[in-house]
């Protein structure tokens, strides 16, 4: 049976603070809870493909340049 | 479609969960009463109603859940179903072993719903602070999640010694006592588990 896979690095934390958001308000932004957001950041909980694209957009940015295995 | 407001939800529950307990012991003990079989069996089923609102309410919420909310229901919801199919099974056995008596597996039954609810707020707490997530925090009133505990604990016991005293029914009493005595517990445990993180940061 296969070990399961680890949460992916992602760089949610730096951009956020680059806009000087909280996590309230990033939460508030994408539509979830701020703990669906800080367990995000801390690599607890890996976003769904939707959810990933939303946050790809919010940031104007590529998913690859904002998640990393 | 829009997240529940966690202001909302508890408020609905809240209010849901207190009338149940008032047509526990107000209205229910009069199913046992002289009378119509069809009055007897409303008296007996009415407490029913708030339970099918409040289990409406959580679906809703449920519904209305971002992803990771629904996985952290999904969890709690899974290891309460587990811990209270082990438990009446338990009961099940034990009262056809005639161990204890079919009033007292009747009781049991009750217990059903109030243990699905704790187990599940439980294990959903526990896999919310896995995930980096706060497991219970201040709610509605601002109280801390302890102080909210104890003062439902208290109620409830001031509510079981009406059921002794006024009702004289001891089935009541040990049911609603032995909620209270469970709500305090949980109460304990949230104070303490709150003292040690404010000694640990």
């Amino acid at each position: 049976m296969d070990a399961q896979p680890q949460p992916m690095n992602n760089h949610v934390r730096e951009l956020r603070e680059q806009r000087g958001w909280s996590q309230g308000e990033l939460a508030e932004r994408l539509d979830v809870s701020r703990q669906t957001i800080n367990a995000i950041e801390t690599s607890k909980y890996d976003p769904s493909l939707p959810l990933a694209f939303r946050i790809a957009k919010l940031f104007r940015q590529h998913i690859e340049e904002i998640f990393e295995p | 479609m829009a997240r529940m407001s966690k202001r909302t939800y508890e408020l609905q529950v809240a209010v849901a969960m207190s009338l149940y307990m008032v047509l526990i012991v107000l209205v229910w003990p009069l199913s046992r009463q002289d009378g119509a079989v069809w009055l007897k069996t409303l008296y007996a089923l009415i407490p029913v109603v708030p339970v099918v609102y409040v289990i409406g309410l959580m679906a809703q919420r449920i519904v209305r859940s971002d992803e990771f909310e629904q996985r952290m229901h999904l969890i709690g919801l899974g290891v309460a179903s587990a811990v209270v199919s082990i438990m009446t099974l338990i009961a099940a056995f034990l009262a056809l072993a005639k161990l204890f008596t079919l009033e007292w597996a009747a009781i049991a039954l009750m217990w059903v719903f109030p243990l699905m609810m704790i187990t599940y707020s439980a294990a959903r707490g526990y896999a919310t602070r896995r995930y980096g997530g706060d497991g219970c925090d201040e709610g509605v009133t601002g109280w801390p999640a302890y102080a909210r505990f104890v003062f439902i604990g208290v109620t409830l016991a001031l509510l079981a010694a009406y059921a002794y005293y006024v009702r004289r029914s001891e089935e009541l009493t040990s049911l609603v006592l032995g909620m209270a005595c469970g709500i305090v517990v949980v109460g304990g445990f949230l104070w303490i588990r709150k003292w040690m993180r404010s000694r640990n940061p």
